[in-house]
């Protein structure tokens, strides 16, 4: 077992003699990004007043709540080289079903499970047709988007208002300081997330996967069902994103979460994940991403910037974080 | 690799800077500083942006206002954390324009909670603000309505209808149900409703048109929910050669919609919304809240129909929308 576990550390890892050069290289950015990060939390809390207020922080981590599960998901499907462009399509169906299921009077935990197991089928449908037929993930992916919106407008044409009221407060209440239900729901699915993808076999192997298929399918590894279990791991973390976004916005609208996708890829890629597969990307590296993210509207909001000037920045983090970890050839 | 992030640090840090140059406006010490709220579900098109400039350039001529102005860029979820933002910013008012938005629950219960008035502006909610300021769409439809029913006449005809999309908009929709309210009361009028989106825009409307015009052979009248749809309906149907054969009508009153009601084209009416007078009576509406008057609910403001007789005083060429 541990020497499967470390054959497949090795594969999901950057190969050659640069190695260790390499990791080098990549830590010192990551280092300089966690010194950015830190300067710009300084810089805004010494420029803003507001900024540290219980409210503020509250908000904030509320407010990274959607895009931080989407992106840990979309993380795991990066790992395995592959993209999930369905999320955002993935959060409107699930926020809708379960605001249906709840007006159809059905408990609040069944209501969740059946609008979480839409997420999930909707990932194992696309883990299914990458795998089984060898199709790009961008295309089948893509296909899926349209798809899921289509049979979202199909169950309801008109935005659902969940009656139930213990439905919008069970998840915004505070439990502890700013903390609310959902914001430790987000940080459980990291923690589960950095013990999944560092510590389990299903988890190595999907990282390798990304490094070097043919390598992980020579070891014996299933890769077909551990490419379905990375998009089936997509689909759950939308579908629970959604849940929460319904709850927390007390509506949910057919055209709920369009665009969502770009934002999620955007925070693995400044977490440092590759497209398209090999190496880069961990799960605290996309934490940092989906802060960064937040923090760059929060701030911007808090400092009175028109909002293209966040488009503006959000695309420049971008190409820096790209940027910088791009190795040298 | 260090000269790589050096200079991450210093755009970050220089762009942080610039930001705190434009946040540090300081207000007269002595005048009491009023902070107002202005959010917008999106800053896509120029009828919004008009609407978010007209609240600005209401609160310029006051030197101790200071609008705070947010692009939910068309995500409700944006929307809510900007309110949200805002709030911790601890704004005196809140005016919010809600695009085709149904509903924004928790956003309202926050600002009541705050203790903070909310001003609708465009956009009106089933509830939960202090006051509205906006069209009525059933009543810009129901114009429409009349005008194709007058136009028709008793021998009625063939109404092609293209709407905006999506399904839940239903500032699209009231505009249609307003139109057919009038319309269906004349039996005589056959209704076609195209089963494609025109998605408001011009490009789309010419499609949803180009195959109206192929699955019917013969048509009377088009509606559209608003302006660019019909533009390039008005295209579609000029492409085909059949001008002569029907006429337009849409709602918005865009400067190149005005134009083709002017030059007498087939084009034959609109109704109008005008986002900067929107915007304005929504900031002061807002700041006569904050002086202390009660409000009434809902204020509908007249979106009047352009016709021939009067398109010319609405016309403005150096117009944004």
């Amino acid at each position: 077992m541990t020497n499967l576990m470390d054959r497949l550390r090795a594969m999901g890892e950057i190969p050659l003699v640069k190695m260790s050069a390499e990791r080098i290289r990549r830590q010192w950015v990551d280092y300089s990004f966690l010194g950015a990060f830190f300067l710009l939390i300084l810089v805004a809390a010494s420029m803003s007043d507001v900024f540290f207020s219980g409210q503020n922080i509250s908000n904030l981590l509320r407010q990274i709540v959607t895009n931080g599960l989407i992106s840990l998901g979309m993380l795991v499907v990066i790992l395995t080289g592959g993209i999930d462009l369905s999320v955002g399509s993935v959060v409107a169906f699930s926020a809708i079903v379960v605001s249906g299921m709840i007006n159809k009077h059905l408990p609040l935990p069944i209501a969740i499970v059946i609008a979480l197991s839409v997420g999930v089928l909707a990932g194992a449908f696309n883990g299914f047709m990458i795998s089984r037929f060898k199709l790009q993930p961008f295309i089948v992916t893509l296909a899926t988007v349209g798809t899921i919106r289509g049979l979202v407008y199909v169950y309801s044409e008109t935005p659902i208002t969940p009656l139930d009221q213990s439905f919008r407060t069970i998840f915004s209440t505070a439990i502890f300081g700013p903390f609310t239900l959902s914001i430790l729901i987000m940080l459980a699915a990291f923690l589960v997330a950095l013990f999944f993808i560092n510590r389990t076999t299903a988890g190595r192997a999907i990282v390798a996967i990304g490094g070097n298929e043919e390598a992980v399918r020579l070891a014996g590894i299933n890769v077909r069902r551990h490419i379905i279990l990375a998009y089936i791991i997509s689909g759950l973390c939308a579908a629970l994103a959604g849940v929460l976004l319904a709850s927390r916005l007390g509506i949910a609208q057919p055209s709920l979460g369009a665009g969502f996708e770009l934002d999620a890829i955007a925070a693995c890629v400044i977490g440092g994940a590759t497209l398209g597969g090999g190496g880069g990307g961990g799960v605290l590296g996309t934490f940092g991403g989906v802060l960064t993210l937040g923090l760059i509207n929060n701030l911007l909001n808090l400092f009175n910037v028109q909002s293209y000037y966040q488009q503006i920045l959000k695309g420049v983090i971008i190409l820096f974080a790209v940027l910088a970890r791009r190795s040298n050839r | 690799m260090n000269r790589k992030s050096l200079a991450i640090l210093v755009v970050i840090a220089t762009f942080l800077a610039a930001c705190g140059t434009t946040s540090t406006v300081a207000p007269n010490a002595q005048a009491k500083s009023i902070k107002i709220g202005m959010s917008s579900y999106t800053l896509c098109c120029s009828y919004f942006i008009g609407m978010d400039k007209a609240v600005k350039d209401g609160a310029s001529a006051y030197s101790n206002i200071t609008v705070y102005s947010t692009d939910g860029g068309g995500d409700a979820a944006k929307l809510n954390s900007d309110i949200e933002d805002l709030i911790a910013k601890k704004v005196d008012g809140m005016i919010i324009s809600g695009g085709p938005l149904e509903q924004l629950p928790s956003a309202l219960d926050d600002l009541k909670k705050a203790g903070i008035p909310v001003v609708l502006v465009d956009r009106q909610w089933s509830g939960g603000y202090t006051s509205y300021v906006g069209p009525d769409n059933f009543i810009i439809g129901q114009q429409d309505g009349q005008f194709i029913v007058n136009k028709l006449g008793s021998k009625g005809g063939i109404l092609a209808v293209i709407k905006g999309g999506p399904a839940d908009n239903s500032i699209g929709l009231n505009r249609t149900k307003g139109m057919l309210d009038i319309v269906g009361k004349v039996t005589a009028i056959k209704v076609v409703t195209a089963p494609d989106f025109g998605n408001w825009s011009t490009d789309d409307g010419l499609k949803v048109m180009e195959n109206l015009l192929a699955a019917n052979p013969h048509i009377d009248a088009v509606f559209c929910e608003n302006d660019s749809m019909c533009l390039g309906a008005q295209r579609a149907i000029a492409d085909a050669g059949r001008t002569a054969e029907m006429f337009l009508c849409a709602v918005d009153g865009q400067k190149e919609a005005l134009q083709q009601i002017m030059n007498g084209s087939n084009y034959g009416c609109t109704g109008r919304n005008d986002s900067d007078q929107i915007g304005h009576q929504g900031f002061y509406r807002l700041m006569s809240i904050l002086a202390g008057g009660t409000p009434p609910l809902n204020t509908i403001l007249p979106s009047p129909l352009i016709t021939i007789e009067n398109a010319v005083k609405y016309y403005d060429p150096n117009s944004l929308f």
